[in-house]
């Protein structure tokens, strides 16, 4: 595993949790969310189901980086530059939130 | 269900210490076509989609692929469901309504490790009865009609089962007073359902729910005297809740005796074991499996099942009505229905006519069975 790279901005501080009010389903290896806004389910397949899995417990984004990191065994620069702007994308829906 | 498979009754049971095995291998084309329907009519999806990732069911990819499918769609709508059940609790409680959330919802979240094996179509909820006019009156000036009318003004607060009302995006909603409809919905203790009720954590809100024994006895009337065939899903339910549910079977037994449920406690845990094929059988089973019910009470169960009589139903509702008021007002109701409930197909004087003429022959059957 390559270590984390100083090339990258560094993702939100803070601990990511799921958003109290999403309602979700796992659907075999995906996960179908239902945000109170959001018009209809959106799907998480692949390593945005993996990080929904994660965020079980709630986690920094380093940790979630490091564990997505492990678990794809890829380095940690590939996984930080797909799951910031999925992070991002998911509060912007309604799925997560960003505690302080 | 009549005539299970050995691959639907595989899947309905699966996890289950059952004796219906799965397939050794992928089903043939016409094998899987019959089991996909049934499953699909029984909303058996969730337990399929858990068999075939556990690798207890094997597929084609061509079957995987529907499975993903169809498993998908199902918690879509059951997504959908649990959204217009909180804007009702949401509803509810601004109005100060006094209900519980019955089936799919709150077995899925408390009776499965995980939902998603749970699908289901509607939204069931119990309401007090003291509650129910004004919330028929609530969700109709939001917009939902309803399909069958009252029997007569008063009857669905007294003595109904349930009001289905429809929404304008085509969701069914059943209000319902109690658990069925006849003997067995009149004795049930349903103001003990609301002061034993417990929340259930759904999309950020606190949804109220019957307590666990409750919720047992509530399956097994479905499936005992609920539909003339019991739904799989249903069946399912009371073997997951029995074995793997957290609860106190004393109080089961307590209940079932308080509400004369005891033939309808027996007959459901019975249905459950006997057509998931399960083994082996807990105490409660066991012990349900040697009650022996009374003559009464066989004739009350009979008149849900064999033939299935609205006329036997209603004789033997009777029993359960208390005082002599409510009795009439029960009679007067089944026997002389309002006019609004008899043209609900549109207005035919003649209706009266064969109402009374098919009431006639069917207490003629009752009293005096060939």
């Amino acid at each position: 595993m390559a270590a984390t790279s100083a090339a990258l901005p560094p993702g939100p501080v803070g601990s990511w949790v799921r958003s109290p009010d999403v309602l979700w389903r796992w659907s075999l290896d995906r996960v179908l969310l239902l945000p109170p806004e959001s018009e209809g389910p959106f799907v998480l397949t692949g390593p945005g189901a993996a990080l929904w899995d994660l965020l079980e417990a709630p986690m920094s984004t380093e940790a979630l980086i490091v564990e997505l990191a492990n678990l794809y065994d890829v380095d940690r620069d590939t996984v930080q530059a797909e799951v910031v702007p999925l992070l991002a994308e998911l509060t912007e829906r309604g799925g997560l939130r960003l505690l302080p | 269900m009549t005539g299970l498979s050995e691959p639907v009754a595989a899947v309905a049971a699966h996890a289950l210490p059952s004796r219906a095995k799965p397939p050794q291998r992928p089903l043939d084309a016409a094998e899987w076509a019959a089991t996909r329907d049934t499953v699909r009519s029984e909303r058996l999806w969730g337990l399929l989609a858990a068999a075939v990732v556990d690798g207890a069911f094997p597929v084609t990819p061509q079957q995987t692929e529907e499975v993903v499918r169809e498993h998908a769609d199902a918690m879509a709508a059951v997504l959908s469901l649990e959204r217009i059940l909180l804007q009702l609790d949401q509803d509810f409680y601004a109005a100060g309504i006094c209900y519980v959330v019955l089936k799919g919802p709150s077995l899925a979240h408390t009776a499965y490790p995980d939902p998603s094996a749970r699908c289901y179509g509607d939204i069931d909820v119990l309401v007090h009865r003291d509650d129910l006019d004004r919330t028929v009156a609530l969700l109709q000036r939001a917009g939902c009609t309803r399909p069958y009318p009252e029997i007569r003004p008063g009857f669905d607060r007294r003595f109904g089962k349930s009001v289905t009302l429809i929404r304008p995006d085509g969701v069914e909603l059943d209000l319902h007073r109690t658990f069925v409809a006849g003997r067995f919905g009149l004795s049930v203790d349903l103001d003990g359902l609301f002061t034993t009720s417990v929340g259930l954590s759904i999309g950020g809100r606190t949804l109220p729910i019957m307590g666990s024994e409750e919720r047992l006895l509530a399956a097994c009337y479905h499936a005992a005297v609920g539909d003339a065939d019991p739904r799989l899903m249903t069946l399912r339910d009371i073997a997951q809740m029995v074995l793997w549910g957290e609860m106190d079977v004393d109080r089961v037994e307590g209940l079932a005796e308080r509400w004369r449920a005891r033939a309808v406690l027996a007959r459901g845990l019975q249905l459950a074991w006997d057509r998931l094929e399960l083994m082996p059988r807990p105490p409660l089973v066991e012990r349900s499996a040697a009650y022996r019910p009374t003559a009464a009470e066989s004739r009350a169960v009979a008149s849900y099942t064999v033939g299935r009589s609205s006329t036997a139903q209603t004789l033997s509702a009777l029993g359960v009505v208390s005082g002599w008021r409510d009795k009439v007002a029960f009679l007067a109701a089944v026997l002389v229905p309002g006019r609004g409930y008899l043209d609900r197909h549109g207005p035919d004087p003649r209706r009266y006519v064969h109402w009374w003429r098919r009431g006639l022959r069917s207490l003629r059957r009752a009293v005096f069975p060939t």
